[in-house]
């Protein structure tokens, strides 16, 4: 944890991007219809409404209608449905 | 909906029911194993796609997950394939039927010839089979230029060609040589003929002896500028006679129609054959090939196997349509048959006096007989009565014997 937070205090130091620090989920959104994962680490839960996703620092909870996991790799899910939030967690 | 992608290279559908089906995504993850279309029916099962070759690997997954993995269908083009498999003709004829249209793109089907109007397309088409070129003949024997070169030494009419390959279809373009013009020879020995008879209006002779004065009558055949030109102080010239002569001519046409004529009344009945052609070869799927019904009209339509403009077989379907009909009488009335005589008459009669002749006065009488009309057209016309004709041999020994007289 320690290592974590020197980790992005260095990166904050040196004035770099937060996608650019390894590993730090992220979440992109297109057209309120899909919604790419990044770096997750690992699927928590599944429905029709709710999709959770463990992350690097905690969890990622994407709620919408008709979800469904379009693709999923290791490092990457792409959820596809009507959007309402994604929330830290 | 599946991607062309998937569908080329085959995937599995899976349904996986347990406490948490997320684990057995997860456990896929793990594995290194690609999976899309995630849906969940419920909270404890859910649907999902991979690879063929993973299907295995996931089903292994069971106790690990804790889920009880069914696989429920492969689909995709191996499956596809392997279903083939069994089924020999399925396969086999396509790849037959590619194999046959491979060959015969090799041999040409179909000649196209363009441009020709006085050179008919039988002249040309056997100028062709001389030099290699006919139907079902290999095309990559062929040599454009030695084809061109063949077919403008065997048609001297055609001054230029052009032969094209597309596969099984040959395209000769042709330009045809025009016809030279008649030329004036000074030479040949000729005179000027009346080639109507009239009374003389006027003659211009610019080369040769003329033989009327104005106001004379000139039959036909007369020699109205003779090619002779007698000398009072030096030899007698032969020449070719060159000049017109206008002259007042009269000409009474007659042209008869009859009164009555057949039109053809569809009876609606109609008949279907279908004929292959293969090559040469036509089959019939009729009886009586060759025999024509009486009183039908006979639409035939092929239609040919093959790309249009790309290539074409030598394989063509003949739809011919025989559609019966009867004939009745109808008689024209007479005003229609005079305005059809009328316009036939002064058709010939422009034919007659050339383009340059003139109608001074022209009467038509018009009368119906036995079922006949009959229409005369009397007219005056002024027009070049001129023509040329070859002079006769007695004229050139006779002037040719003057001459050899006054030169001793």
């Amino acid at each position: 944890m320690k290592n974590k937070n020197h980790r992005r205090s260095i990166g904050e130091m040196l004035g770099a991007p937060a996608d650019a620090i390894k590993g730090v989920p992220r979440v992109s959104i297109s057209g309120f219809t899909q919604v790419l994962l990044e770096n997750h680490a690992g699927l928590v839960g599944y429905c029709r409404d709710s999709v959770e996703v463990r992350a690097r620092n905690g969890f990622l909870r994407v709620r919408g209608q008709d979800l469904e996991l379009a693709a999923m790799t290791k490092t990457e899910i792409i959820i596809r449905g009507i959007i309402v939030s994604v929330e830290q967690g | 909906m599946a991607r062309i992608s998937d569908c080329l290279r085959g995937y599995a559908e899976l349904k996986a029911v347990g406490a948490e089906p997320a684990r057995l995504l997860n456990a896929c993850l793990e594995l290194g194993v690609d999976f899309w279309n995630v849906y969940p029916e419920d909270a404890y099962t859910i649907y999902f796609n991979c690879r063929l070759k993973a299907a295995k690997a996931v089903q292994a997954l069971e106790n690990q997950s804790g889920c009880e993995i069914e696989l429920l269908e492969k689909r995709g083009a191996p499956i596809f394939a392997r279903r083939l498999r069994r089924r020999f003709v399925l396969w086999f004829l396509p790849l037959v039927l590619l194999i046959v249209l491979l060959v015969s793109s090799l041999f040409v089907w179909r000649i196209d010839i363009e441009g020709n109007e006085k050179v008919s397309d039988i002249e040309i088409m056997n100028a062709l089979e001389d030099s290699g070129v006919y139907l079902g003949s290999f095309s990559l024997n062929y040599s454009s230029d030695l084809i061109r070169n063949q077919l403008l030494l065997k048609l001297p009419k055609l001054k230029w060609a052009c032969v094209s390959v597309f596969g099984s279809r040959v395209q000769i373009k042709v330009r045809e040589r025009e016809e030279i013009p008649k030329l004036y020879i000074a030479s040949e020995e000729k005179n000027i003929i009346a080639k109507q008879a009239g009374i003389i209006e006027s003659i211009r002779a610019l080369q040769g002896n003329p033989l009327f004065i104005k106001g004379q009558t000139a039959v036909r055949g007369d020699t109205l500028i003779s090619g002779i030109l007698p000398s009072v102080s030096g030899p007698t010239r032969i020449v070719h006679a060159l000049g017109s002569v206008r002259a007042r001519t009269w000409y009474e046409i007659c042209a008869v129609m009859p009164m009555e004529y057949e039109e053809k009344v569809y009876t609606g009945a109609e008949k279907n054959r279908f004929a292959l052609e293969l090559g040469d070869n036509r089959i019939n799927f009729y009886h009586n090939s060759g025999i024509l019904e009486v009183n039908c009209d006979n639409i035939i339509s092929e239609y040919s196997l093959g790309i249009e403009g790309l290539f074409q077989l030598p394989v063509s379907l003949v739809h011919i349509v025989s559609k019966s009909f009867e004939t009745r009488r109808l008689s024209f009335t007479e005003t229609e048959a005079r305005a059809a005589l009328e316009s036939a008459l002064n058709l010939r009669l422009a034919q007659s006096i050339g383009e340059d002749g003139e109608i001074t006065s022209s009467e038509i009488t018009f009368c119906v007989s036995k079922g006949r009309a009959i229409a005369t057209l009397r007219a005056e016309c002024k027009q070049n009565i001129a023509a040329e004709a070859p002079m006769s041999p007695e004229e050139i020994n006779q002037a040719t014997t003057k001459k050899e007289q006054i030169n001793q």
